[in-house]
């Protein structure tokens, strides 16, 4: 579990061309339209795979 | 025109005042990062603040630095180029975010949390550097 998910968050945010800090943070004190569309995007896929891990699968306590 | 070693300092310096903030914000503590997350259970909003209060700071501190024709110990500002919405930026985001959901490690937490000494961070991390080469190889053959 925590080997998928360490392959997806460096996937991702390599794909992604950035994490939360660097979309989250960065990208969102400089107004810039890619880091909103990404920080709304991952923050909206977290609260979708907690959700599923937590209350659906129950994989994560 | 500071020497290498002086920026190798001052990059030092503000690693060590990152990796402090996340420690002090337990952005490092994944249980409660996923707290965050957790809107249908117990709902733990303080990284809001966290969030909010990084995002403040650094845009009062671009005010500031992007009044500057140059940084002082570079020839120019290093930003991102593109401001197109790409298919990449969009899938890419979505894995991320499914991964720290799933976890509850970021990639500047996580590399913090690894002086804590426990397994999951370390593996956590190694997973992560796989991930970045994966995605560099995916590059190479024009993927």
């Amino acid at each position: 579990m925590t080997i998928i998910s360490g392959l997806l968050v460096g996937f991702g945010a390599s794909l992604g061309s950035g994490c939360t800090s660097g979309h989250g943070v960065c990208g969102l004190a400089r107004l810039s339209r890619r880091s909103i569309v990404a920080t709304a995007i991952f923050f909206s896929f977290s609260v979708i795979s907690l959700y599923l891990g937590r209350h659906i699968w129950q994989i994560i306590p | 025109m500071m020497s290498k070693t002086g920026n190798v300092v001052i990059a030092l310096l503000i690693g060590l005042l990152f990796g402090a903030g996340l420690a002090t914000s337990e952005m490092t503590n994944p249980g409660k990062v996923q707290n965050f997350f957790d809107f249908t259970g117990h709902w733990d909003p303080s990284l809001l603040l966290v969030m909010i209060s990084a995002v403040v700071t650094n845009y009062i501190g671009y005010k500031l630095v992007f009044k500057r024709s140059k940084p002082t110990k570079d020839t120019k500002f290093h930003l991102p180029d593109t401001r197109l919405i790409t298919p990449q930026l969009i899938l890419g985001s979505a894995i991320f975010g499914f991964g720290w959901g799933l976890s509850g490690y970021c990639p500047g937490p996580v590399m913090a949390a690894v002086t804590y000494g426990a397994l999951e961070p370390i593996l956590f991390t190694l997973a992560m550097l796989g991930g970045f080469y994966l995605r560099r190889q995916m590059t190479r053959v024009g993927v």
